[in-house]
């Protein structure tokens, strides 16, 4: 009765039992499978080499670990270690933005941006900049 | 029987009574029911809520203060616009309703057209399956912990007035002659059906409704039923540990009902375990006690003369329970199954939304603060991916250059340029 399960650790077959799921939030899965292998390293069990049956009261508590990391990911929250997001900065972000797409468009459609000029175009803009001021050749 | 066109079936269970295989057959052939003129109430396979909300003012632990009573309003006013043949409602939360609740469930529906059918199956196949699902419902419940099964069947058996157990709505649901009482004092004996499940004959109770409707036989074919087995010893070992852990931590209803009873549990059950997994069983001498429980209800029921579909003196017969013994005082249980057990738990929190929960919920604090955790990781990514799309624009602007930008200098490079690449493409 002694067994043991195999290699991988707890929170390793976690995330194997999930993989089909193709949860999108990888960061979460992947914190909480954190949290499930110090639960099991604290209850003395070995990450590497878990036995195949666990007394229940154990598998219990390992199990209530994913919602002990919640509970204290949410204490903790509260200074989060990224800066805080201003929706304000947000905002401003968003308006430059589009401000700055908008004059792109306007620059790339103007007739005088060089892509839009002929060669002859610019060698005239070209020759007209050596003419002194007021002697242009018409 | 064929039940008169213009008829609304209030199917009102109790649990454990096939209810979540009609109510997958009804929901998923919706449409060839409409062909046959019947119309199933309610957009899902069961509207719980609406039912909890009607039969007792109950609401889930995560639903908004009045989102029962709106679902429930809903049906009544989908009812009473139905120009079907036939209307079907079902749902076992129906059948712990009081008398008051009853009258006020046919006047909202329209008494002269309700018929109520209530499905029963043997005492004696209901007890592990029925603790299974208080056990799925734990932080809800004033449960003694000490209580393991042969312990909740002691009291619910022998001791049913002493709330130890606490769970009162056990015998709401299964004392049945006094839950058919109930009901016929209100509806009328003549406008009820009583369908004794079978469960030797798998289509037994799908073609009973669809005899009752008139339908081809056939139309109540359950594609899906998800997962509804009733969990492993092994599991609910596991289950109820976990649960006495969660109670002591001081953890939430809500936050149960969102990541263990519609969440982790339900993915403990689509696990397939093995064959020689062993499974809850239940003590000869409750099945004895059960037995006889069934063997009075069967008696006082058929002395109300209400139509009965199939054999009521199965509800007294012993020999139809299954997983009969004594269970084994190992308290092992195998590492896959504490595997899946959290990682069902991780399932649900990484499946959340990121945004806060709509109106019509109310979820626990795990819940919310996941949602808002999430949204305020979504935020940050957003701005930084706005950051880097404002710099990329400026580049872009930057890169594309009007005539009168350019010095003449600048002009003649361009123009050399231009030269070069002709130059080059010419070969």
């Amino acid at each position: 009765m002694a067994e043991q399960a195999g290699p991988g650790s707890l929170g390793e077959r976690v995330q194997a039992e999930l993989a089909s799921a193709q949860l999108r939030d990888t960061t979460l899965v992947e914190r909480l499978a954190a949290a499930l292998d110090t639960a099991a390293a604290d209850h003395g069990l070995d990450g590497t080499s878990l036995p195949g049956h666990l007394p229940a009261d154990l598998g219990g508590s390992l199990a209530l670990a994913v919602l002990e990391a919640i509970a204290t990911s949410l204490e903790t929250e509260t200074q989060p270690v990224d800066q805080p997001v201003d929706e304000r900065v947000d905002d401003e972000r968003r308006r430059e933005l589009e401000d700055l797409r908008n004059r792109l468009a306007q620059r790339r459609d103007d007739p005088e941006n060089i892509e839009n000029l002929s060669f002859g175009a610019l060698a005239r803009r070209l020759v007209r900049r050596r003419q002194p001021a007021g002697t242009g050749a018409r | 029987m064929s039940l008169p066109s213009g008829s609304v079936i209030l199917h009102v269970g109790p649990h454990k009574t096939g209810t979540t295989t009609l109510q997958a057959a009804f929901h998923q052939n919706r449409e060839r029911l409409a062909e046959q003129g019947v119309r199933y109430a309610g957009h899902r396979k069961h509207s719980m809520i609406a039912a909890m909300a009607a039969a007792s003012g109950h609401r889930l632990a995560t639903s908004g203060a009045d989102a029962g009573e709106r679902a429930w309003q809903e049906i009544v006013d989908e009812v009473r616009e139905s120009r079907e043949r036939h209307v079907v409602l079902s749902s076992e939360f129906y059948s712990e309703a009081s008398p008051e609740r009853i009258r006020g469930i046919l006047d909202e529906l329209g008494a002269e057209r309700v018929h109520v059918v209530i499905t029963l199956r043997p005492l004696v196949r209901i007890l592990a399956s029925q603790w299974q699902q208080f056990m799925q419902n734990r932080p809800a419940m004033n449960y003694d912990d000490d209580l393991d099964y042969p312990g909740w069947l002691d009291q619910v058996l022998n001791h049913p007035d002493d709330n130890r157990h606490g769970t009162p709505a056990f015998w709401r649901r299964h004392r049945h002659d006094a839950m058919v009482e109930k009901w016929a004092s209100v509806v009328g004996t003549e406008k009820m059906t009583i369908v004794v499940v079978d469960d030797r004959d798998k289509q037994m109770l799908t073609r009973s409704f669809e005899e009752l409707l008139g339908l081809e036989p056939g139309t109540l074919v359950p594609r899906e039923e998800g997962a509804n087995r009733s969990l492993t010893f092994p599991e609910i070992k596991l289950l109820t540990a976990f649960n006495r852990d969660y109670v002591a931590r001081g953890f939430g209803v809500a936050d149960y009902t969102k990541f263990v009873r519609f969440g982790a549990a339900r993915f403990l059950q689509e696990r397939r375990p093995d064959d020689d997994e062993p499974r809850l069983l239940t003590p000869e001498w409750a099945v004895q006690r059960a037995a006889r429980i069934g063997a009075e209800a069967a008696a006082a029921i058929a002395a109300t003369g209400i139509d009965v579909v199939g054999d009521l003196a199965l509800l007294g017969d012993p020999t139809v329970a299954s997983g009969v013994g004594e269970n084994d005082a190992d308290d092992r249980v195998p590492l896959e199954v504490v595997v899946r057990l959290a990682a069902g738990l991780v399932k649900v929190a990484a499946q959340l939304p990121a945004a806060v929960a709509p109106d019509s919920r109310s979820p626990g604090p795990l819940e919310s603060g996941v949602r808002r955790d999430k949204a305020a990781r979504r935020q940050r990514t957003e701005a930084a991916n706005l950051a880097v799309e404002v710099r990329r624009t400026r580049e872009e602007l930057d890169r594309v250059l009007l005539a009168d930008d350019l010095s003449r200098v600048g002009l003649a490079r361009v123009l050399v340029g231009r030269v070069r690449r002709r130059v080059s493409r010419g070969g």
